[in-house]
């Protein structure tokens, strides 16, 4: 059962479509990535998901229901920018989010403030960009949630602090914690996430359980005797996401059917084939370098 | 509470009030300290009265007042002190300079005249207790009240400010937020009347106990004096509501609010059709601005007393319409806030 689900989610500002018919079922209990490049319209769906905007169409629910206000006591939130109140100190903060929230744990925010080093008096004006993401992500994680959508939760921490809220994230999908995640870091999301969704000009470009992604998507590499050969209609592919040809190789990134395409290539009388399995990475740039579905890249 | 938040807002405003009430007690306190040098009536009374040379003779007088009759043959002084209540007349002669000279002086409670004529000096001194209707307490803590108003005012657009990522995924209703943010605001600003009331006490009891009196127009003017602020606050946070800045919103208020009026009476005889398109921009929001009802055409304390005022746009004379009017204003603007805050987006 989908804990979350975004049904043909649309959001324009003018004549822009910052969120384009997006659709994603994110699962019960999984951690779902999306991925996407700057002003791919991650957070624009994240606010639409959660009532910070109001979507041009389209629908979201929670477990099947729609987003109302008692829903919260389940999400937590970290925001892509900080917006924490400068004027405020981090203690303030942790207070302001026990009378708020009936799951508010004191002796996790305490363990939390811990972990990032963080000191209860000071004001947020005082910290810098890694502590107030810290400070979110410690809001964030003290009140035990159900659901957490995370913007960009790793933003100018550093290399331990980001380690540490992985683990955090892990953890929470351990006790069952449904986890919409964005990040730049791609290998951050590989090692947490379960399924994602990549992002390009507001659609929805791939999507997928990670482990079925990775096990599609390969790089079929062929090494002919000279550059003179047929690419043989891999350009009109539906298999084929991205064709490179580089003098006597032909690269070919594919979503499926790998060995296949690796037998098609030795049936044109290539030297030696190999297949190349991908990591999320490669598969999220192709997914968002594609500047058309089948991508022919000729070089010399 | 869901409105920590806007409790640690109200918290800093009333901090920033009391610092405003401290530093004009202080300076009551100072003024008191410097006054004490040239003495009081009242101790110089006791002066008089408890010389050891002194020859005192007290009597009652029927209409239940005390008589004291001070003869000082050592200093050459005679007075005679009538007292009843509080309230008490001196007249006193006694030697004095070469000098001649007489005058009246009157400050508050007390009247002093003096006669000075043939070495001879003859003073009267006069102090009825300073009668002060319970009304007045009140709208004497108006300028306290807008200033709360105005370090309050646009809780929303505080929120829009870049907290809304906060301010809405807490398990409350939108509506709720704002009415409750207003709620803690508005007691705040109460909050900060009674302490000026308070202060503006502590300043009167260094010089004098006043007489508080209850007159007829008290409650309206009690209700004025909380709706005064109240409107002005509701109307700051209505304009700004859809905004992501209230500080220009209450500067740029300020500016206008209490000159509206002016600007509306200064261009009405004007036969130019650009001076009458002027007056009937002022004269409309004239309507819409609380300062413009707390302003009138006559000195606005010279006209509480009687229990009456004319409003800024010159409709409504007495204070139970501007009471009212003040109330409606104050529902209108925290409305339009209200709606303006379901549909404003992060």
């Amino acid at each position: 059962m989908s804990t979350i689900s975004m049904a043909h989610l649309t959001k324009t500002y003018g004549s822009l479509r910052a969120v384009d018919d997006v659709s994603i079922d994110v699962p019960s209990g999984s951690v779902f990535g999306l991925l996407g490049p700057n002003g791919a319209g991650k957070t624009t769906t994240f606010k639409c998901l959660l009532g910070l905007a109001r979507p041009t169409s389209g629908r979201v629910s929670f477990d099947g229901a729609p987003l109302m206000a008692e829903t919260f006591e389940r999400i937590a939130y970290v925001p892509e920018r900080s917006v924490l109140y400068e004027w405020m100190t981090a203690g303030e903060h942790l207070e302001m989010q026990r009378r708020s929230f009936s799951r508010f744990k004191p002796l996790r925010a305490k363990e939390l403030m811990d972990l990032f080093s963080l000191d209860s008096r000071k004001r947020v004006r005082a910290m810098s960009k890694g502590m107030r993401t810290a400070l979110a992500v410690v809001l964030a994680f003290s009140i035990e949630p159900e659901i957490m959508v995370l913007d960009e939760p790793t933003s100018g921490l550093d290399p331990i602090n980001q380690r540490s809220v992985l683990r955090l994230i892990i953890q929470a999908a351990a006790r069952g914690t449904t986890t919409v995640l964005s990040s730049h870091q791609i290998g951050q999301v590989e090692r947490a996430a379960d399924h994602i969704a990549v992002l390009r000009d507001g659609r929805v470009t791939l999507s997928g359980a990670v482990d079925d992604l990775k096990a599609g998507h390969k790089i079929v590499e062929g090494i002919f005797e000279s550059d003179r050969f047929s690419l043989n209609g891999f350009a009109s592919d539906a298999r084929v996401v991205r064709v490179e040809k580089t003098g006597r190789i032909l690269r070919l990134t594919v979503r499926s059917d790998g060995d296949e395409i690796a037998r098609a290539l030795s049936g044109m009388g290539a030297l030696s084939v190999r297949v190349v399995d991908l990591n999320l990475e490669d598969i999220f740039l192709n997914a968002v370098d594609a500047g058309s579905p089948v991508d022919v890249v000729e070089g010399s | 509470m869901d409105q920590y938040v806007e409790f640690l807002r109200a918290k800093r405003a009333l901090f920033i009030i009391a610092i405003v009430i401290g530093v004009i007690v202080a300076i009551a306190v100072a003024m008191r300290l410097y006054s004490l040098n040239g003495g009081t009536p009242g101790s110089w009374i006791d002066r008089i009265q408890y010389s050891p040379t002194a020859h005192v003779t007290k009597a009652q007088l029927p209409d239940g007042s005390e008589r004291v009759v001070v003869d000082d043959p050592a200093k050459r002084t005679h007075a005679v002190i009538v007292r009843k209540g509080r309230s008490f007349v001196m007249d006193l002669t006694e030697p004095s300079g070469a000098r001649t000279e007489h005058g009246t002086v009157s400050m508050g409670n007390f009247s002093v005249s003096s006669r000075v004529k043939n070495g001879v000096s003859h003073t009267v001194v006069s102090y009825q207790p300073l009668s002060f209707p319970l009304g007045w307490l009140f709208l004497f803590s108006l300028p306290i009240g807008l200033l709360a108003a105005s370090l309050l005012g646009g809780p929303l657009a505080k929120e829009n400010g870049g907290h809304l990522e906060l301010a809405w995924t807490k398990p409350v209703s939108r509506d709720r937020y704002a009415l409750s943010a207003i709620g803690i605001d508005s007691a705040a600003i109460a909050i900060s009347q009674l302490a000026g009331i308070v202060g503006m006490l502590l300043c009167m009891v260094m010089f004098t106990v006043p007489k508080v009196v209850l007159t007829p127009p008290s409650g309206l003017q009690i209700l004025l004096a909380f709706l005064g602020p109240f409107a002005w606050y509701a109307m700051l946070t209505g304009i700004s509501a859809s905004l992501r800045r209230v500080g220009l919103v209450v500067g740029l208020s300020w500016l206008f609010a209490p000159n509206i009026l002016g600007v509306a009476q200064a261009t009405a005889h004007s036969e130019l059709a650009p001076i009458r398109l002027i007056h009937a921009i002022a004269q409309g929001v004239a309507y819409l601005d609380p300062i413009a009802y707390l302003s009138a055409h006559t000195n606005f304390i010279d006209v509480m007393p009687v229990g009456t005022s004319s409003s800024g746009n010159g409709v409504f004379t007495s204070l139970g319409p501007i009471v009212g009017v003040l109330f409606v204003l104050s529902l209108l603007y925290i409305a339009a806030a209200v709606v303006q805050w379901r549909r404003v987006e992060a």
